[in-house]
């Protein structure tokens, strides 16, 4: 029998459209291959015990009603486990939600299960998506599958991993600062961060509700392309996404793309640099034109991003009170049940996160802190904005540092929060981006994934899907 | 500088207990991070805002009318709660 978990996804739907294997057997595979290699990888925090059911009645699907198949019919993916699936744990990898059992899909779900996609199992993350490492999961980090004892990145780690070790073909992630390109780009995978309300967040646990966005890891571009298709959409339970009619936009491709030099002139890993000079060399040769742009605020991206951040974190988990749901810790009066059960449910990084944002948020404060660095935002979203009137898109690496092993950054937190100097702005700005991987480091103990990243203007995923293309073109 | 009340009565108004231990960890992280994102102190905005990151974003409404059937999601919802008496959540008396 031939090895299904190293096919795309269309060459999985294209097999089974010729009867040449079943869902069943592409999803037995992967379960056999997460069953020998999950123990190390800790991708998984759980692994859906009805995989196989979902895989059948897919089968049933192909044979009695081919026509009405999608393309994810009887293709297993893998979900974070923030994204609700009705029935199933979602715990954010919080204690706080270790045995919550989500009571709705979300939207994206809903979608994917319609289209007969099979669910394989929840995938590990930073507690409630606070981090960039995956060290921050209240049920132990998850490792690198291009090296052991190395972070995956984050948050989205989980996803990444399964995907990078062939667990699945495709995952699902979501992304607040950078917990899909920044995983996709340390595992050596494609993700992408679609424009702010492409997709649904209904059903997705809120990190940053102006920030965060559901999307797609995959080991391929068109893979990554045809899953984010299959779910985006206007949806009337979220108020932010983009109405259909206006969707369908073309921008034309100028094949310019835009290098912030000065932002890119220190603090990045030789290796990284390397990487960037070689990928704006590649373009060129697939007749790109670089343009030099200045942006001469985006360097205030990533103070703007975690002031905001702190904000809107602290006030979406102010809903964990240990009443309607989670974690209960009895206590003498309801504040002392309040301040136990959340003590006791969070994690250092969250509680941290809290308090900072309760800071920020403070009477005295709010000017000089949350107003101000709204107000960043505009301006960082006009330097962006001047820029597409030149390029298709800015390329950046996705991280400035390689992947690290695990516990290397756990000094401070400051340390990790700089490694998302170059993924927070398209959160700010709500603009899309890509990660692709580019290649690896030669100059390390072992060969670590570097990834590149494209920000495009609004809904411009078609152009950033095209320049990934050429940018990883053999 | 934050001082150690000043943790304290942050994570009182964050709802978590902390130790003695957590409020001094906390109180150095807390400041190295604000005198990081304090860089944004220097930068001049300009007077009148730029565009918004939010587009054209306007207010989305729905029919004033009942969206479902009361009580369809009831026993869902509240099949969650720690604790509970028939379709209420049981807390803590709040009136003395």
């Amino acid at each position: 029998m031939t090895d299904l978990t190293t096919l795309s996804v269309s060459e999985m739907a294209s097999g089974l459209r010729k009867k040449e294997f079943s869902s069943l057997e592409i999803v037995r595979q992967h379960l056999d291959k997460i069953g020998k290699q999950n123990e190390s990888l800790n991708a998984f925090l759980e692994v859906f015990d009805d995989a196989e059911d979902s895989a059948k009645r897919a089968d049933e699907m192909l044979i009695k009603d081919p026509e009405h198949t999608h393309m994810l019919t009887g293709i297993p993916l893998a979900t974070k486990d923030n994204i609700l699936i009705k029935g199933k744990i979602a715990s954010a990898a919080s204690k706080i939600l270790q045995n919550h059992i989500a009571t709705y899909d979300a939207t994206a779900i809903k979608s994917l299960r319609e289209h007969g996609a099979v669910f394989m199992g929840r995938t590990n993350m930073d507690e409630f998506a606070f981090g960039s490492s995956t060290e921050k999961s209240a049920f132990g980090p998850t490792h690198n599958p291009h090296a052991h004892g190395y972070v995956p990145g984050g948050t989205s780690g989980g996803s990444a991993a399964a995907v990078a070790a062939g667990l699945v073909p495709v995952a699902l992630g979501s992304d607040t600062g950078g917990s899909i390109r920044q995983p996709a780009s340390f595992c050596g995978v494609v993700g992408i961060k679609p424009t702010y309300g492409l997709v649904s967040r209904y059903g997705l646990i809120a990190a940053g509700s102006s920030f965060d966005q559901i999307g797609v890891l995959g080991r391929s571009i068109d893979d990554v392309e045809m899953l984010l298709a299959s779910f985006a959409g206007h949806d009337t339970k979220d108020g932010t996404t983009i109405p259909n009619e206006e969707r369908d936009s073309k921008i034309p491709l100028k094949k310019k793309i835009g290098v912030p030099s000065k932002f890119l002139e220190k603090g990045i890993d030789p290796e990284i640099m390397d990487a960037l000079e070689k990928t704006k060399q590649k373009l060129v040769t697939e007749g790109y034109e670089m343009v030099a742009i200045d942006m001469p605020n985006i360097g205030y991206s990533l103070a703007a991003y975690y002031v905001l951040i702190f904000a809107e974190e602290s006030t979406n988990l102010s809903r964990f009170d240990g009443m309607r749901y989670g974690l209960h810790k009895e206590g003498d009066t309801l504040f002392s049940e309040y301040a136990a059960s959340r003590a006791e449910g969070f994690g250092d990084e969250v509680k941290r996160r809290v308090i900072l944002g309760t800071y920020v948020l403070s009477a005295g404060y709010y000017d000089a802190y949350y107003r101000r660095a709204n107000a960043l935002r505009s301006v960082i979203f006009s330097d962006f904005k001047k820029s597409f009137d030149a390029v298709d898109a800015v390329i950046m690496p996705t991280s400035p540092v390689l992947p690290f092993k695990i516990g290397e950054k756990n000094s401070g937190p400051l340390a990790m929060y700089l490694a998302d100097i170059f993924t927070v702005s398209p959160n700010l700005t709500g603009l899309p981006a890509i990660s692709v991987p580019i290649g690896f480091s030669k100059n390390t103990e072992k060969a670590l994934p570097i990834g590149m990243q494209f920000v495009g203007p609004r809904l411009s995923e078609k152009n950033l899907f095209e320049i990934g293309r050429a940018a990883i073109r053999i | 500088m934050v001082s150690n009340d000043d943790v304290r009565k942050l994570a009182e108004l964050s709802r978590i207990s902390l130790t003695d231990e957590e409020v001094e960890k906390l109180r150095g992280e807390i400041d190295s991070i604000i005198s990081y994102i304090d860089v944004i102190q220097k930068v001049q905005l300009p007077e009148t805002p730029e565009g918004t990151v939010y587009f054209e974003s306007i207010n989305v409404m729905r029919e004033d009318k009942t969206p479902h059937e009361p009580g369809a999601y009831t026993d869902a919802m509240l099949s969650q709660a720690p604790r509970r008496d028939k379709n209420y959540l049981k807390v803590k008396k709040i009136l003395g």
